[in-house]
């Protein structure tokens, strides 16, 4: 694992302990230990019957306080108190548990750009898959501009270099825009299916040939199978069972898909329109 | 050309808040983050392999997975030889299929003495939360679950496992599946599984049908069906037939890495043979029984009865005198066998009662004496084991004994003894399946199997993956009996012990060797004809072994 992995995954925690409200107690380099409110303890470790024993019995335990490593290297001083040293890896338990509840807090936001005169936009993510028996996802991001229903596509790389910040600027003069909410998601997903559309598809081409491929071979293998004169019928049976069952997993396994599913939304107020960098 | 899914639950989780999104923004920007780590860039790469927390898998493993993955399209048989991994590779095809969404639940099925190792190596090498089956709520309680194969073939638990969807099974010693008429080859077949991976060092034990059983759970039709495989395939001693396409169509469903083509460095291993001289009374009684089994071997070959007793009692008085005795006293009690052959066998068995002390045992306790460190001492009976257990606590050495009958627990305990506590573990072949015994770097074969494949099972759990040391190989070779020739065929002739040979199965077509071997012990006038017939058989095998690595 090389040190840019470990210290962008550094970057991650720290940011989002930061803005989630733990409170970070001083720790030593390549380390962080986090004091823990009890809402994200409940999100970050599996413990439903602690709990749910804390609920009932109204106990205020002390906040779960994490020690967290993310430097191999980092020899730990014997007497760090009672902490448990955790190492953290990409795709360990704690890091999962970190990015789910990142998601779940991110999902919506409000934003504003600082500026006297903004327009306001709805931004969307969204999560569109390639699947057949392998899976290729791609994240799109889209604006929509709430005044006359433009769409910007791929906005979210100019978006993330502005000064976007959550309250909106006292003198700013935000334009009131009734929205409605069903229309917003009815443009966003036929905007995506016709983007979809377009794309280079050979991957299912490639998988449906597959499909078709696997069915014929079982097609003819049953055939050849049933068409042995000796079996009687719960044989018969058996065999007809278990090609329903060969079938059916081909397609589960191979039959190409496309999966939107929208991630995050946001109303972001802006100075200007988005641009596709 | 594709099917269009729409998922709208972010429009249901919006509405849950009041229609209108709040929140803060640098929030948003961390799950913008997160939702692009946990991405399927491409439909090329594996994913899997930066997020590993605390493995570096081999390149070889890398290259199985990728292929599982890639081109066999997630159903596929692992035949990697012994101790090469297989464990891992299933490991990083089920992580990456988990990483990209595409298996959710997921059924491991295990011998039950390797439950606990897999739950440890998934959550401890992968990150994978898997869970030890336990009870009947197990089924429906966890996602990814380790299972004894054994446990789930019963009811209810069968039942339960068949009203579920798995998006992913895999099974380990898959060999236990070479027999569609079982009820673990049928449990798989009904089971409803998008992937399947099935992990085996020896598809092919006896017959070709083994193979033929185990591709149509994965692919049924990849082989045709059995007439046309049959008659395509196999020819009437079970060689195979058209072995060139044979392969190319098992290639399509199966992976097989081998240990000289893995860039893999093992430590060198040492083959000694330990010769014996017999006691004159061990002698006697051997050439009695042997003169028993050639006479009984004629008469049941003419009248076509089976003669799996007599193959299990030549090997018996090969391993010890103690051993064969019991075969002894069940043949007494046949009922087909006449009068003259009951006295005969009852003869013989006061014979091997009346034998004072084994040489053979006698020389195990003094080689352990000389080791002084750990050893393992493989047998093919447990009457030998339980006297070579006796045997070695009479001299002051602590063993344990392995045997395949243990249940998953008790296996796991005795492999703790024998790292902790213990010097010696002895081991019936059965027992030796799937352990991982790397601390240990001496092996001492008491009795060799006839069968080419369980030998390399044996060594296999000592040497593979996590040895440092090199290994020692010591078999036993009793002078002037068959074993010697056992021996000869296998270490000298074969070299089974220095280059791994491990192919005598797959494609070549693996003919019942131990037939094979019963039939020139039995119908040879002498020894130089034994000899003759083995050297005929090894540079068969020698020669099938030039052209497959010639290119």
């Amino acid at each position: 694992m090389t040190e840019t992995v470990q210290r962008n995954l550094y970057d991650f925690c720290h940011r989002y302990f930061k803005h989630i409200g733990a409170t970070i107690l001083p720790s030593a380099y390549g380390t962080l230990t986090v004091e823990l409110p009890r809402d994200i303890d409940k999100e970050l470790t599996d413990r439903p019957f602690y709990w749910m024993w804390v609920d009932a019995m109204n106990e205020t335990p002390p906040n779960t306080v994490l020690h967290l490593v993310f430097e191999r290297s980092e020899v730990q001083p014997k007497d760090s108190g009672d902490l448990k040293p955790e190492s953290m890896t990409p795709g360990c338990y704690r890091m999962q548990r970190i990015l789910q509840s990142a998601k779940t807090h991110g999902m919506f936001a409000a934003a504003y750009e600082q500026a006297q005169v903004l327009s306001p936009f709805a931004l969307f993510i969204a999560k569109v898959s390639f699947v057949s028996d392998l899976r290729q996802d791609f994240l799109e991001s889209y604006a929509i501009d709430l005044r006359n229903f433009q769409i910007y596509g791929d906005v979210m790389n100019d978006l993330l270099h502005r000064d976007l910040r959550d309250d909106r600027p006292p003198a700013a003069n935000v334009l009131p825009i009734a929205i409605n909410m069903d229309q917003l998601f009815h443009i966003i997903y036929q905007c995506i299916e016709l983007d979809v559309r377009v794309r280079d598809h050979s991957w299912a081409k490639d998988a449906r040939n597959r499909l078709n491929s696997e069915l014929n071979r079982l097609d003819a293998y049953y055939d050849s199978v049933l068409a042995t004169s000796h079996l009687d019928a719960e044989q018969i049976a058996s065999y007809a069972a278990e090609r329903a069952l060969r079938k059916a997993e081909i397609l589960w396994r191979t039959e190409p898909k496309v999966e939107v599913r929208l991630t995050q939304m946001a109303l972001v107020y802006l100075a200007q329109q988005p641009s596709d960098r | 050309m594709y099917t269009y899914q729409q998922h709208d639950d972010l429009r249901t989780t919006l509405a849950t808040h009041g229609d209108m999104p709040m929140g803060k923004w640098s929030l948003f920007q961390l799950a913008y983050e997160a939702e692009r780590q946990s991405l399927s860039q491409t439909f090329d790469e594996l994913t899997c392999l930066s997020v590993l927390p605390a493995m570096v898998p081999y390149e070889h493993q890398v290259q199985t997975a990728r292929r599982v993955i890639q081109e066999l399209h997630g159903r596929a048989l692992l035949a990697d030889e012994v101790g090469l991994g297989k464990t891992i590779e299933a490991g990083l095809v089920l992580k990456e299929y988990v990483l990209r969404g595409l298996v959710k639940k997921a059924l491991i099925l295990v011998p039950a003495s390797l439950v606990l190792q897999w739950t440890r190596e998934l959550n401890e090498k992968f990150a994978i939360p898997a869970f030890a089956q336990r009870n009947a709520w197990s089924w429906t309680t966890y996602d990814i679950l380790v299972a004894s194969m054994d446990t789930t073939k019963r009811e209810p638990h069968r039942a339960e496992v068949l009203s579920q969807e798995y998006d992913m099974v895999i099974v380990d010693e898959a060999h236990k599946l070479k027999n569609s008429k079982t009820r673990n080859w049928q449990l798989i077949n009904q089971m409803r599984k998008k992937y399947l991976l099935l992990l085996t060092a020896t598809p092919v034990q006896n017959d070709m049908k083994e193979l033929y059983n185990l591709i149509t759970l994965l692919r049924p039709g990849q082989l045709g069906n059995q007439t046309v495989f049959a008659k395509n395939h196999i020819q009437k001693n079970r060689q195979p037939k058209n072995p060139e396409v044979l392969r190319s169509m098992v290639q399509e469903v199966m992976v097989r890495n081998q240990r000289r083509q893995s860039s893999v460095e093992f430590t060198t291993r040492h083959v000694e043979t330990i010769t014996i001289e017999l006691s004159a009374k061990e002698r006697n009684l051997y050439i009695e029984v042997t003169e028993f089994i050639k006479e009984a071997y004629q008469k049941r070959k003419e009248s076509h009865r089976s003669i799996l007793s007599l193959i299990t009692l030549q090997r018996e008085i090969c391993s010890s005198s103690y051993a064969c005795m019991c075969t002894l006293e069940t043949m007494m009690k046949d009922k087909r066998i006449t009068i003259e052959e009951q006295l005969r066998l009852q003869e013989l068995y006061h014979m091997a009662e009346s034998i004072p002390s084994y040489s053979k045992v006698e020389r195990v306790v003094d080689l352990v004496q000389q080791i002084q460190d750990k050893v393992i001492i493989f047998t093919e009976y447990r009457a030998t084991q339980d006297f070579l257990l006796y045997m070695l606590q009479q001299s002051g050495i602590k063993a344990v004994l392995f045997r395949g009958g243990y249940k998953r627990g008790k296996k796991d305990w005795m492999k703790d003894l024998f790292e902790h506590r213990a010097q010696v573990l002895i081991a019936t072949e059965a027992g030796g399946e799937g352990i991982n015994l790397q601390f240990c770097n001496q092996v001492i074969n008491f009795d060799l199997p006839w069968n080419p494949m369980r030998i390399e099972q044996r060594i296999g759990r000592v040497h593979r993956l996590g040895q440092t040391r090199p290994v020692y190989i010591r078999n036993f070779s009793t002078l002037g009996t068959i074993e010697e020739h056992i021996v000869s065929l296998l270490q000298d002739k074969i070299h089974m012990f220095e280059s791994v040979i491990g192919e005598l199965d797959v494609i070549l077509g693996p003919k019942s060797f131990e037939t094979d071997l019963m039939e020139t012990f039995m119908t040879s006038q002498g020894q130089d004809e034994i000899s003759a017939r083995l050297t005929a058989l090894s540079l068969r095998v020698r020669n099938i072994e030039m052209e497959r690595t010639s290119p």
